[in-house]
């Protein structure tokens, strides 16, 4: 055998060798990996993550003082991300089913957030920017979306959905709005924009 | 023996890859950073997981608990009076942790679950621990 020949041998040894070992974490799991990550930055903030299944992403970032941050996931798929900034902010996201995504932000102080679905296919999001200011939204169904946004002080909005592919859009400015949204049924569009002085 | 380096480089690589498969293979990945004054990590994982806790400051508390199999954990502390707690409850572990600063705890234990039938759960851990400055207390059962 040729030394030419003999150095290609090895290349393709090492080559095979490579292409095995990358491969053999992607078929032993055929799904992703349950990650967790927390940031905090600030004093006497809490981050509890649970999550049960594969799959599946929970981020907290906590920047500040007195946060709490709360995420449970049970099924496969799931992201779930809170952020804070501020003080004595709270978000709580709990989530059971599959391919469910939700977003919690918070710049302020005395802020609430609350989610819990049971579902598959559903979007939450929700933002807070000023101080006092509470939301929550219980989901139960698939292929929902609800965004609730609070921009100033003293907002509260509260969303029930019971139901599949369902749309509702909150908008709060400026201080002191109360909207209450309770839906049961399927296919339905509901927007809100209140603000208060 | 001029094919002696291929066959070795060979080696080195499938190596590397060896041990970067298995680390990625981990079912749970968790990671907690840290910076501030008197801030706690609690993680509680199962078999295939991976941690790393990163915490800069003073009075900080670090506790992981990875029950079953083939766990790696790392976990950081910058500051003074820290504290880490590792329980590694099952067979091919790995730790690693570090602390810089005064005053340090840590307190390691590598070993069988309550619930485990016998000691033979007991086996091929890997624990390395570092402490930098005085008045540190390293307690590896």
């Amino acid at each position: 055998m040729s030394r030419t020949n003999h150095n290609h041998l090895i290349k393709m040894v090492i080559l095979l060798a490579l292409g095995i070992f990358a491969l053999a974490p992607q078929a032993v799991l055929a799904s992703g990996p349950t990650e967790a990550y927390i940031y905090q930055q600030g004093d006497h903030n809490e981050g509890t993550i649970r999550q049960s299944a594969r799959d599946s992403l929970a981020m907290q970032y906590q920047l500040g003082d007195d946060n709490t941050g709360y995420i449970y996931q049970s099924g496969e798929g799931n992201v779930s991300i809170q952020l804070q900034s501020g003080q004595f902010n709270t978000a709580r996201a709990a989530t059971i089913g599959n391919n469910n995504f939700a977003i919690q932000t918070q710049f302020g102080a005395s802020n609430s957030l609350l989610i819990w679905t049971k579902g598959k296919d559903n979007l939450l999001v929700q933002t807070q920017i000023g101080d006092d200011n509470r939301a929550s939204a219980l989901i139960l169904g698939s292929k929902n979306a609800v965004s609730q946004n609070q921009f100033g002080h003293g907002h509260s909005s509260r969303v029930r959905v019971l139901g599949d592919n369902n749309s509702v859009d909150h908008l709060q400015f400026g201080t002191g709005t109360d909207l209450t949204v309770a839906h049961f049924g399927d296919n339905a569009a509901i927007g809100v924009f209140r603000f208060g002085l | 023996m001029k094919i002696f380096p291929g066959f070795l480089l060979l080696g080195l690589i499938t190596a590397a890859f060896v041990l970067s498969s298995s680390i990625g293979s981990a079912q749970g990945i968790g990671t907690v950073v840290q910076v501030g004054i008197n801030n706690d990590t609690y993680v509680y994982q199962e078999a295939f997981s991976e941690v790393i806790v990163l915490q800069r400051g003073k009075e900080n508390s670090s506790s992981v608990e990875q029950a079953g199999a083939e766990h790696l954990a790392g976990v950081v502390q910058l500051g003074e009076k820290n504290s880490i707690e590792v329980k590694q409850l099952g067979q091919r572990d790995l730790l690693f942790s570090m602390q810089l600063g005064f005053e340090n705890y840590a307190n390691i234990s590598q070993t069988h679950p309550v619930v485990a039938p016998s000691r033979a759960y007991i086996s091929n851990n890997d624990a390395f621990t570092y402490q930098q400055r005085l008045e540190s207390v390293a307690d590896r059962r």
